[in-house]
């Protein structure tokens, strides 16, 4: 998972970089609070143990093997902003001092492993605590859901930034079903390692996760960004098997000769944004965009209800 | 339950190894960015900063064996760009013999990928065995990283040794229990070590923790301070790679 130097050309290395420097940034400004406290040294041992956990490779078959990411794990114990930096620390300190990870390929090493992965994470736990509430065995479950999905998003968005930047000409599509059914497997171990120590520190140690000690949940906008990520990362997912050909409607239209009655040019047509020829990335911007509108006006929608109520 | 520090196999008759940390990490930055920012294709720039890189290396490395064994983590990235001259079908065909065409692409692909993460990997090679761990960390504490980074990156690497040695007691007596690394059934053991190291870890972290704090810790974590030297050949190079890169620009 770790990405060398120049497998993805610079500029959307330079992107990754500005990216997750301004994300740790957020979660710098974020556990300040936390600075002087025990969790410092909590964090400290975290990245330490995650470190190892990296370094053990366990087989999934075909030859290849995989290792944890440790970013569900990471934000279940210690919460997103001190979770991301957490991991970003590991994959510095293997950038640096253990030279696995390029030094120009930091910033999507960082991207990909420690921020989809905790956003990701922390989104499906946090969802999954609202919904199944936060008994210890639904946040044993939980945590085993969190760390599969987040490592096979983290596989996707490697599959975005290969996409838009790779500079290796091997098609696309066999990289994402390369990628994507691997990270599967992986994230399967990766969910039992995770539930697995989640269920060992619950039973021992609950003071110290902080899934369980945080009761209520503070800030909105890291579940949010989280949905965002995931729903985007998602279509990705899905992107590659929607079908091109007409649905059920457009091709009654077209056979009765009524489908040429165009009433208003709108901007999405067809699920693609003008001005950007590469229909793959365009389908999924527009979907982006649709998701994002369909968020906007729930929450408007929720928002006017509590008002009446 | 201690670990073991970290080893320090430091190259003392390096030439860099009494120039500050800060200045080594920001030229290794400058000068990989910058290899990482040329095209292979413009020929000239690309050798001008590897030059520069192959310097760096040869003042901070103590033999090429050293750096040739620590190389393995490459190795299938290595093996994976062999392969792309044979996979990749752009560009024009340079070479055929019956079936197989090499296309020159793929052969640009293949040293594009080949030339920079060896070049990656050998900086991060050179800047480790001039400097060590906790000296690195001063010089991103220098570089005005926050505070709560700096913090956590020391203790995470201070423990790193503790849970490594931790970790190999475990897999001993795993090991001798007849355990085998099979398949993901096995992960469920994994999982369990990985817990019990946490959970020993945790314990022995407060502990120390608490014996930092009895003993008047406030967050600076470095009390020895030691003369370091700037070096104007680092600093040359950079300029060049930067003014290289500026050229390459307009190339």
């Amino acid at each position: 998972m770790h990405v060398p130097d120049g497998f993805i050309n610079a500029p959307v290395s330079a992107t990754a970089g500005l990216i997750s420097m301004g994300s740790l940034w957020v979660s710098t400004k974020a556990s300040n609070k936390f600075l002087g406290d025990k969790f410092i040294a909590i964090a400290g041992m975290m990245s330490a143990l995650i470190f190892v956990l990296q370094m053990i490779n366990f087989p999934i078959g075909a030859g290849t093997s995989g290792h944890l990411l440790g970013g569900a794990l990471a934000v279940i114990i210690l919460g997103p902003s001190l979770g991301i930096i957490c991991v970003s620390i590991v994959v510095i300190i293997q950038a640096f001092i253990f030279a696995d990870g390029g030094l120009s390929a930091l910033g999507i090493n960082i991207l990909n492993m420690s921020i989809v992965t905790g956003l990701i994470g922390w989104f499906v736990i946090d969802t999954w605590k609202k919904i199944f509430g936060d008994k210890n065995f639904s946040l044993i479950l939980g945590s085993f859901v969190a760390g599969m999905i987040s490592v096979v998003m983290s596989s996707v968005a490697f599959v975005v930034e290969y996409a838009l930047g790779g500079t290796v000409s091997v098609a696309i599509s066999s990289v994402f079903i390369a990628m994507v059914t691997s990270h599967f497997l992986i994230g399967i171990g990766e969910g039992v390692i995770t539930a697995f120590i989640l269920s060992l520190l619950l039973k021992v140690r609950s003071d110290l996760v902080f899934i369980s000690i945080n009761k209520e949940a503070k800030g909105k906008s890291v579940p949010l960004i989280g949905l965002l990520l995931f729903l985007s990362l998602g279509l990705l997912m899905i992107a590659p098997f929607a079908s091109s050909s007409p649905d059920g409607l457009e091709t009654i239209a077209q056979d009765f000769n009524f489908s040429n009655q165009k009433s208003i040019a709108m901007f999405l047509e067809d699920y693609s944004i003008p001005l950007i020829s590469n229909s793959f990335i365009s389908i999924i911007l527009s979907g982006i965009l649709g998701v994002s509108i369909l968020v906007v006006f729930i929450n408007l929608y929720l928002n006017l209800t509590r008002k009446k109520s | 339950m201690s670990g073991n520090h970290p080893p320090t196999n430091l190259n003392t008759e390096s030439y860099l190894i009494d120039v500050a940390p800060a200045q080594k990490i920001v030229s290794v930055l400058v000068l990989s960015l910058s290899l990482a920012f040329n095209d292979i294709r413009n020929t000239f720039t690309f050798t001008m900063i590897l030059f520069c890189i192959v310097c760096f290396v040869y003042l901070s490395i103590p033999s090429i064996k050293f750096l040739i064994r620590r190389m393995y983590v490459i190795i299938p990235f290595i093996l994976f760009s062999l392969f792309l001259p044979f996979i990749s079908k752009s560009g024009s065909v340079i070479y055929l013999y019956k079936n197989i065409a090499i296309y020159e692409d793929g052969v640009f692909e293949m040293s594009n990928i080949l030339f920079k993460s060896v070049a990656g990997v050998s900086m991060a090679v050179a800047l480790s065995s001039t400097t060590s761990q906790l000296e690195i960390i001063k010089g991103l504490g220098r570089l005005k990283f926050p505070k709560i980074f700096v913090s956590i990156l020391s203790f995470a690497l201070r423990y790193i040794s503790v849970y490594i040695s931790e970790f190999q007691r475990i897999r001993l007596s795993m090991r001798s229990r007849g355990f085998k690394n099979k398949g993901l059934s096995d992960s469920i053991s994994l999982a369990y070590a990985g817990s019990a190291m946490l959970i020993r870890g945790f314990e022995r972290g407060e502990k120390v923790y608490s014996s930092m704090i009895s003993r008047g810790f406030d967050g600076n974590l470095f009390v020895t301070k030691r003369k370091w030297n700037q070096s104007k050949l680092l600093y040359f190079l950079c300029i060049v790679a930067l003014i290289t890169n500026i050229i390459g620009l307009f190339l």
